[in-house]
């Protein structure tokens, strides 16, 4: 095959030894050489491709974890508060208040044919509502005949509307923490999202989790990738059975596919022998563009949802500690048997208790299974102390940090999760670097959208949506940290660093293509770099086709 | 009918898989859907196993085991729909789940209706669990929402150990029930409040514990401000009531549920024919004796003496 050579006003390569340079020389979808025109037409013939003359190349972004459900909620109605960009690469509006949401749900119902299909929306954010709560005849005001259900931002509230409740025969008979009433015994048709989902599931016989998997939603998942920039992603929590290893790798194989997709083993979802068994037998399946291999455990729930694990003082409004999700003494038993194995593991500790107890668990694990290159990584770890990553970084253990929530909850982790001192160091980037942790950060779509840029844009200015900065030099990183954490420091996090990550010789193709130099816009400016498109294994991917 | 449904919880070690094991086995026909943790622990004569793909194993006594797998809510809908091929349900939580949580499903669905939650722990270790501080507050979550706390492993406990902690337990609910047991062998009549059934496998007699039942039966209706102070009077050796009553003045039968301090009182949809009243109380020693309890089911009938002369009285001081 044929060299193609690249000319671009800049080519930030993550190589040391070439930091930038001006040419890509790209043969079988790989990286042959990169440097100046000279160096890289050494190799012989070639034909120049001068589209990106005017453009910066650097190397396609790593999103380290996110999930599959990104592309499934896209087939329903995003009515968040923030603007949230859409795969199809418009931008749908951020609805600031309940008249909006209603207009919109109005809107949409009447575009819906039948009468029986649910009305669906996602993302829902009544907390920036000044404090009322939704009921369900709100929401009737939209439709009394067609189901409706929202699901909130942080996926563990659900409202909804009264014929919801009428199918689920919900009525004031119903006395249950879950079900929330107002203050004459009725149900508002607000719910904890568990028992809200198992209703809204069997009454109006729709399967909100269902259809990630499908090929919709893997598409729709990587052209959002496409549009910020990023080639390798993670769905970082799958069942990995049959069907859905078979749809990963035949959907991924497309040539117009433009992502590479990481999947990780949900460890938990099965006994630790069965499990081992299916990441095995799913590991056999991967191809260039879909891996398996790793294996996720969640330790804890949500800080945000009063479900992560605290140590003391606990949660700064006194609401009582969390939740474990791995029973404790399990944990040893569990990394173990994935660890003997030859499995990295990414471990969800949100809280720092949970932090703790499971680096305590990987210590025993590695005292008696010692293993240089395990690359074990906490992911969330959103609370670790100067004292656990000093730890972790002694272990091996890397860390993959939620930046984006500085952004999204930093100013409610402020004034009433955490309190000032926790808040201030949250998602403490500058500390895991100094201790020598490796690092990742992550937007954990669908929570918060997938955009590395602006994660990394939120690891260095650690601004709150409402304007506050949390914490000060210690905590942030600087341009070339955040850059290469989202590039080198997520391929290390996946063992991914041979093969992506860098522009470098052997490498693939790989690009992310941006109208604006970042070291021209400087940090400040990081998430309002325009994204022209990508380039995966030598194609190219224009966000305007 | 309601599918009625338990669920199952405790830390790991504490025997609820063995208790699963007993109640795959035990000769009450009863058709048990399980929703388990791990199959690789429920220890079944491959004889039995009519059908095994991985995530389902189905019996060929009727009963069905099922991993969570990826998905709690799909996994019990999937057993909701099929409710008429199964009597009971028994979900079997995490050490770590909080089993409260767990049976919101079951009560938020008027397909299905809660048993009773039953909390196992291992005896000799519960103490030092409770004392952790990484798992107190879940152990603490785990005792307000029992119905039933199940100390197992009396035979490796060290003398005391039960009674420290029953002093924990009552710190919490001074009415917590609890019952001790070897090798998680609890008679079914004390778990369900079932009643006139085969207990458990022959084997299991040694180490069973012994439990007491007594019936009552009214042709009259009840009194339903009565029977409810008089079940809430019980004392914490009654482990279970069950019964199918008729109140004054309400043609619609009401099905009686106690599982420890939880009363619950619910009209049947289907309304049989007017029959009489009855009752069962099942529980361990020191049981309430027979006259006492038959004279305060007595003074429960809507017909009987006036309050002013006829308070009822906790049957403990009786």
């Amino acid at each position: 095959m044929s060299v193609t050579v690249y000319a671009a006003r800049s080519i930030i390569t993550m190589d040391p030894s070439c930091p930038i340079a001006t040419h890509v020389a790209v043969k079988d979808g790989k990286v042959l050489s990169v440097g100046t025109l000279e160096e890289v037409s050494a190799w012989g013939d070639y034909q120049l491709d001068t589209q990106f003359s005017d453009k910066v190349l650097m190397p396609g972004m790593i999103e380290g974890h996110s999930h599959i459900l990104e592309g499934a909620l896209w087939d329903h109605a995003y009515i968040g508060f923030y603007d949230r960009l859409g795969p199809d690469g418009t931008t749908h509006t951020g609805l600031t208040d309940l008249e909006a949401v209603i207009d919109k749900l109005k809107e949409l119902d009447a575009a819906l044919p039948d009468p029986n299909t649910p009305l669906v929306g996602w993302g829902f954010d009544p907390i920036f509502f000044g404090g009322t709560r939704i009921k369900a005849s709100d929401l009737d005001r939209v439709s009394t005949t067609r189901p409706i259900v929202l699901l909130h931002a942080s996926l563990h509230l659900l409202n909804t509307n009264s014929e919801v409740l009428r199918r689920s025969e919900i009525d004031r008979s119903i006395n249950l923490d879950v079900v929330f009433k107002d203050e004459h015994g009725e149900p508002t048709g607000e719910f904890a999202s568990m028992v809200g989902i198992y209703l809204a599931t069997k009454g109006i016989d729709f399967d909100m989790m269902g259809a990630s998997t499908s090929s919709q939603s893997l598409r729709n998942f990587a052209n959002l990738c496409r549009l910020s920039g990023v080639t390798t992603v993670t769905d970082l929590h799958s069942d990995l059975n049959e069907q859905t290893v078979a749809r990963y790798v035949a959907e991924t194989s497309k040539p117009d596919y433009p992502c590479r997709l990481v999947t990780a083993f949900g460890g938990t979802l099965l006994p630790p022998a069965e499990g081992l068994a299916r990441v095995q037998a799913a590991q056999k399946s991967s191809t260039d563009k879909a891996r398996f291999g790793l294996v996720k455990l969640v330790a804890d729930g949500s800080i945000q949802g009063f479900t992560a694990r605290l140590k003391w003082p606990g949660y700064f409004n006194g609401n009582p500690n969390g939740l474990w999700y791995i029973e404790p003494s399990a944990l040893v038993p569990t990394i173990k048997t994935y660890h003997d194995a030859g499995h990295q593991l990414h471990i969800h500790t949100n809280g720092n208790e949970t932090t703790e107890a499971v680096i305590e668990a990987l210590e025993e694990v590695l005292r008696g299974s010692p293993w240089g290159d395990h690359r074990h990584t906490l992911q969330h770890c959103q609370m670790a102390d100067e004292a656990q990553f000093n730890r972790m970084a002694d272990l091996g253990i890397g860390v993959n940090l939620f930046s984006n929530h500085i952004y999204y909850w930093g100013d409610l982790h402020y004034s009433t999760i955490l309190g000032p001192d926790r808040a201030n160091k949250i998602d403490n980037a500058g500390a895991a670097l100094k201790n020598g942790v490796p690092l990742a950060i992550h937007s954990d779509a669908p929570i918060t959208p997938i955009d590395p840029l602006f994660t990394a844009w939120c690891a260095i200015n650690r601004t709150t949506s409402s304007g506050r900065v949390l914490g000060g030099d210690e905590e942030t990183l600087d341009l070339d940290e955040a850059l290469y954490t989202i590039t080198m420091g997520a391929a290390r996090s996946l063992k991914m660093d041979g093969e992506v990550g860098s522009i470098e010789v052997g490498k693939w193709a790989d690009f992310a293509v941006l109208e604006d130099d970042p070291y021209e816009l400087g940090p400040e400016r990081l998430k309002d770099i325009r994204v022209w498109g990508t380039v995966l294994g030598g194609r190219i991917f224009s966000n305007a086709d | 009918m309601a599918l009625p449904v338990t669920i199952l919880s405790g830390f790991l070690g504490s025997g609820k898989t063995t208790l699963l094991n007993h109640l795959l086995r035990a000769p009450d026909r009863r058709r048990y859907a399980m929703v388990v943790n791990d199959f690789g622990s429920i220890n079944i004569d491959a004889g039995l196993i009519d059908q095994h793909d991985g995530q389902t194993m189905t019996l060929s006594n009727g009963c069905v085991c099922c991993t969570i797998g990826d998905s709690f809510i799909s996994t019990l809908l999937d057993l909701t729909r099929q409710a008429d091929q199964f009597d009971h349900v028994v979900i079997e939580a995490s050490g770590v789940a909080d089993p409260a949580r767990l049976a919101d499903f079951a009560q938020i669905d008027k397909d299905l209706c809660l048993d009773g939650i039953i909390v196992m722990a291992d005896a000799g270790a519960f103490c030092e669990q409770y004392n952790d501080p990484r798992l107190t507050d879940t152990i603490e979550r785990q005792i307000n929402a029992a119905d039933l706390f199940v100390l197992n492993k009396m035979d490796l406990a060290k003398p005391g150990q039960a009674a420290q902690c029953a002093d924990i337990l009552h710190g919490y609910k001074p009415d917590t029930r609890i019952v001790e047991t070897v090798q998680a062998f609890l008679p079914l009549p004390l778990l369900f409040g079932t009643h006139g059934e085969t207990p458990l496998p022959a084997a299991a007699h040694a180490h069973t514990l012994p439990f007491t039942t007594w019936q009552g039966k009214s042709g009259e209706p009840l009194d339903r401000e009565r029977l409810q102070r008089f079940l809430e009077a019980l004392p914490n050796e009654v482990i279970r009531a069950k019964g199918i009553v008729y109140f004054a003045g309400d043609a619609c039968a009401h099905s009686i549920q106690l599982a420890g301090n939880r009363l619950d009182c619910r009209p049947l949809k289907a309304n049989p024919e007017r029959t009489a009243s009855e009752l069962v109380i099942i529980g361990v020693s020191p049981f309430p004796t027979d006259v006492h309890l038959t004279a305060q089911f007595e003074w429960c009938v809507s017909s009987a003496g006036s309050d002013e002369n006829n308070s009822v009285q906790p049957i403990t001081e009786l």
